[in-house]
């Protein structure tokens, strides 16, 4: 407050001016991503509960549709990229009205978006949609939203950083070492995950 | 010019009201910030926030408007012309104090 009171010099004008313009668009390209991160988070372990569930309790589904685990991803992207994209709308609304937030909204669309094709083109690139390495699609897919988090981490809001880590090992570590229940870990762990980071997003916003 | 030093703007030379000014004049014109967005990014308290935005208001150089969105109140800021003019003119005076020449 007493700094609040004392007059700025020049350079600390042209520094806040600076600071402020950082946070207020950082800000505005973030709105919503705590209700996001949640329900990405319960969307994503709901794909991996049911995929667990099909291998398990109709082992014989499985092996005779090999590519329903195509179809419960895709189902699962396409309803988290519709749902995300309202909530950040609803959120921006919130926040700002006019060009500015409607921009922010289209560009932090158009990242997300990006993310989504690659983790389908970067496997086709590599020639991994078919019936031999399918399987391996997943991981790629993970690794490139894993990505897309730290990049937008890195950008506007360090914590997701850790997210995109914290997503990235979810995945990988119960897939090296949980072997026939890993996607029942890798649910609970990426739910856990989307959580914990939602919290804390919410905690420093508080505070 | 005031004894080699240029003279900047009061109402705007202020750590707070600067900041509340650069995030509205970062906006495009027409655009208006919800008051719990200028709170929350500045972290400042609510009563804070208020006694500032009117000084502003009170200056001509911003308008506050209370209206309802989805079935709740919310206020809106927005600067005005004035506002934009005498930000910009405060941007040139800061400028001009720091000895900043545009490039060649």
């Amino acid at each position: 407050m007493q700094d609040a009171k004392r007059e700025l010099t020049p350079e600390e004008s042209w520094n806040a001016i600076h600071a402020t313009f950082d946070r207020a668009r950082a800000s505005m390209y973030i709105a919503g991503v705590t209700n996001i991160l949640l329900y990405s988070g319960a969307l994503v372990a709901l794909a991996f509960f049911t995929h667990y569930a099909i291998e398990t309790l109709a082992p014989t589904f499985a092996s005779d549709h090999p590519w329903y685990p195509g179809i419960v991803w895709g189902v699962m992207g396409a309803l988290a990229m519709i749902v995300n994209s309202i909530i950040g709308h609803r959120a921006g609304k919130k926040l700002s009205q006019g060009d500015t937030a409607r921009n922010a909204g289209i560009r932090v669309f158009a990242f997300w978006m990006t993310v989504v094709a690659a983790c389908f083109l970067i496997p086709a690139a590599a020639g991994m949609w078919n019936s031999d390495s399918g399987e391996m699609i997943p991981g790629v897919a993970v690794g490139v939203i894993a990505l897309g988090y730290i990049l937008f981490g890195i950008l506007f809001q360090p914590m997701l950083v850790a997210v995109g880590a914290g997503l990235a090992a979810s995945f990988y570590l119960p897939g090296h070492f949980a072997g026939d229940t890993a996607l029942a870990f890798q649910g609970a762990a990426t739910l856990t995950v989307c959580v914990l980071g939602a919290l804390w997003l919410r905690r420093a916003s508080a505070s | 010019m005031i004894n080699g030093q240029v003279d900047l703007d009061d109402t705007i030379h202020q750590p707070t009201r600067l900041r509340i000014m650069t995030m509205l004049v970062a906006q495009s014109p027409s655009d208006r910030l919800a008051y719990p967005f200028i709170q929350r990014t500045l972290g400042l308290t609510g009563g804070n926030l208020t006694i500032h935005l009117r000084k502003l208001e009170s200056a001509g150089f911003l308008t506050i408007t209370k209206e309802f969105l989805d079935s709740k109140p919310r206020t809106w800021v927005e600067a005005t012309p004035e506002g934009r003019r005498a930000f910009t003119d405060y941007l040139s005076n800061l400028l001009e104090t720091l000895n900043w020449k545009p490039p060649p």
